[in-house]
């Protein structure tokens, strides 16, 4: 069972990158570089609000 | 000049009835298994992608004891929470068949779960309506 923040975050990013991918382009190459795309951003943007919430609790 | 009008009249009626022409098969396999609409218009790779992605989001919810929304009319949140968690289609009836009921959200990633759950239906309607385009000829 997931236990951590993180990886439970992480899972919903790779989930719902692939499925905006699939369902949002067109060629297996252009849904490839969708889900890579979609994928960091998800993930930069989590890692980032997360610190700022925490500098924000400070 | 009548019967002009009258052939444009009925091309237009043709038109509009082949364009009104629902594919309901693949919308209600899209709905009742993720994926289950590209599957039956064998979209095989892009179908069992989109399954195994939903259906472990939601296998991930409910280990995560997430709560299942309830129909409530005087409650719309609740209600709406209802409506996306259903849009999950086998998935959500067969765990309503079980029993399962976590209660009240005692176990730390509950929260998670219970969001989890609700977004597996919610990418499901992306599934569908994704379906609904490449029956119609929208998409390939």
């Amino acid at each position: 069972m997931i236990q951590s923040h993180l990886t439970a975050a992480l899972l919903f990013s790779l989930v719902t990158s692939a499925v905006f991918a699939i369902t949002g382009k067109e060629t297996d190459r252009e849904r490839l570089l969708n889900f890579v795309w979609l994928f960091s951003l998800f993930v930069i943007v989590t890692l980032a609000a997360s610190w700022l919430m925490n500098f924000g609790h400070r | 000049m009548s019967s002009a009008r009258n052939k444009m009249a009925q091309e237009l009626a043709t038109e509009q009835s082949q364009t009104i022409k629902i594919p309901l098969a693949p919308i209600i396999a899209a709905w009742l298994i993720p994926g289950g609409g590209h599957l039956w218009q064998r979209r095989w790779g892009r179908g069992a992608l989109l399954l195994l992605s939903i259906a472990t989001l939601f296998v991930a919810g409910v280990a995560m004891q997430g709560r299942l929304f309830k129909l409530a009319p005087a409650n719309l949140v609740e209600t709406l929470g209802f409506l996306s968690d259903l849009c999950s289609g086998l998935l959500f009836i067969a765990l309503k068949f079980t029993g399962y009921d976590p209660g009240e959200l005692g176990a730390p990633m509950a929260d998670y779960g219970t969001k989890f759950i609700l977004v597996a239906g919610l990418l499901n309607v992306l599934c569908i309506l994704d379906a609904y385009d490449i029956a119609i000829g929208k998409k390939n």
